[in-house]
């Protein structure tokens, strides 16, 4: 076969060639190895295959990140979801664990009224410690990702908080039922909700696990006071009004923390 | 340079051999997207096309079947992801993508390059992209009508069009 000249070549690169010329070289390129060196891209070429490189080391998704994608959940909020602790089982064995002990030491005693208190003390606290995991897991690649971007730092945790508080919840929900007297069965709920939302919205000015800290302190401080006071179930209808409290806080201290900076980028 | 063989190459990819995929990239995608940017010129869908074919041929390299050049399989990926990705840029049904021509297109077309080379430069300029896209991409008329952004029936009128002249020229 006569391969085509330099001349030819460098012609259907810069498109100068005519369409049978330019034809008759594609025809060849098919087959002939020293003609397509010839006219390789060298640059391009890296750049391509760095790209190429990437995708295929990049590990195939997990299967709740795959069931998120087709339940219509964008690509990259699924990554978020899918990284987050509720899918990993030590973290429902966790949560599964302590309300279950929680459970037993409230059925003990069923006769008293501050019998459910252990229970009650716990639930709200699992949620809160979902939302400082969801921060940061060491060796999580996510972790850095939020340390370095800013504002998507925050989207990250809420995301991935909120699905870790609503596992938790759900969990806790199913415990209730069956530990715990109808009357008090839920009286937990609300605490829990606004304690998740108070850690969430203290992170935005602190980093989470100092916010859960924060949250799980105010919490048992209450329950002691209320408990001396012997009227302990004071602190579930005070609870959430100082947890609100605490977010009010958190979110105009934090709109005033964060004007300066975004615009200083 | 030593000529490893393109086959040997996708054996050592279906071990799942990065070095071997790295070789076979810089091998064929430099040619193939110059090809590609010639017959659809938005720089970004070809790009995305390249990847897509080497990211095919990464996952299922047993899909050569050690019929003809690998270059000329690795084409028939490439255009066809191609005009995969054009028609979900207009939105359209992706309904067929079977790279088996009809054998209404085998009667359009069943010529070689050789047959007709020395003719090429003599037909008109819209008889020659559908020429192009059929005989020597190996399209469907369906995947041509797509890559050239016309309706199947005039790529068909064409195709008999440019048949009638190349007979004329060859008696
Ligand atoms: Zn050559």
């Amino acid at each position: 076969m006569t391969h085509p000249s330099r001349a030819e070549l460098r012609g259907y690169l810069t498109s100068e060639s005519s369409d049978f010329e330019a034809d008759t070289i594609e025809h060849h390129l098919v087959g002939c190895s020293s003609c397509r060196v010839e006219i390789r891209d060298g640059e391009w070429t890296n750049r391509s295959w760095r790209q190429l490189r990437t995708t295929i080391r990049t590990p195939p998704r997990s299967r709740p990140e795959r069931t998120l994608v087709t339940v219509g959940i964008p690509n990259h909020i699924a990554h978020l979801i899918a990284a987050s602790p509720a899918f990993r089982p030590a973290w429902w064995l966790s949560v599964a664990a302590a309300l279950v002990f929680a459970g037993i030491a409230a059925g003990a005693v069923t006769t008293n009224p501050l019998a459910s208190l252990p229970f009650l003390t716990v639930a709200p606290v699992l949620p809160v410690i979902g939302v400082a995991l969801a921060y940061g897991i060491p060796g999580d690649p996510l972790t850095q990702i939020a340390a370095v971007a800013p504002h998507g730092g925050f989207r990250l945790l809420l995301i991935r908080g909120l699905t870790v508080s609503a596992s938790s919840i759900a969990l806790a929900v199913l415990a209730a039922l069956f530990f715990l007297p109808p009357n008090a069965a839920f009286i937990w709920l609300i605490p829990s909700l606004a304690a998740t939302a108070a850690t969430l919205a203290l992170s935005i000015r602190m980093a989470a696990p100092v916010a859960a800290i924060v949250v799980v302190t105010i919490w048992i401080m209450l329950l002691g006071a209320t408990t001396i006071a012997g009227t302990p179930t004071d602190a579930f209808t005070i609870g959430p009004h100082l947890l609100v409290l605490a977010i009010a806080v958190a979110i105009v201290g934090g709109a005033r923390n964060s004007a300066p900076s975004s615009a200083a980028t | 340079m030593a000529d490893v063989d393109d086959s040997d190459l996708l054996a050592a990819i279906a071990r799942g051999d990065e070095e071997a995929m790295r070789h076979l990239h810089a091998e064929h995608a430099s040619w193939i997207r110059r090809r590609l940017l010639r017959r659809f010129e938005d720089g970004e869908l070809v790009e995305e096309a390249i990847q897509d074919t080497f990211m095919t041929v990464w996952h299922k390299p047993n899909a050569y079947r050690g019929e003809g050049e690998v270059g000329a399989w690795l084409w028939g990926i490439a255009i066809r992801r191609l005009i995969d990705l054009i028609r979900r840029r207009r939105r359209q049904p992706s309904t067929l993508v079977g790279s088996v021509r009809s054998a209404e297109d085998e009667a359009l077309v069943g010529l070689e390059f050789g047959e007709f080379a020395g003719i090429l430069e003599r037909l008109p300029q819209e008889l020659l992209g559908v020429v192009r896209a059929t005989i020597l991409d190996g399209l469907t008329t369906r995947e041509a009508a797509v890559l050239l952004g016309i309706p199947q029936g005039t790529v068909k009128t064409r195709m008999v069009r440019a048949r009638a002249l190349l007979r004329e020229e060859f008696g």
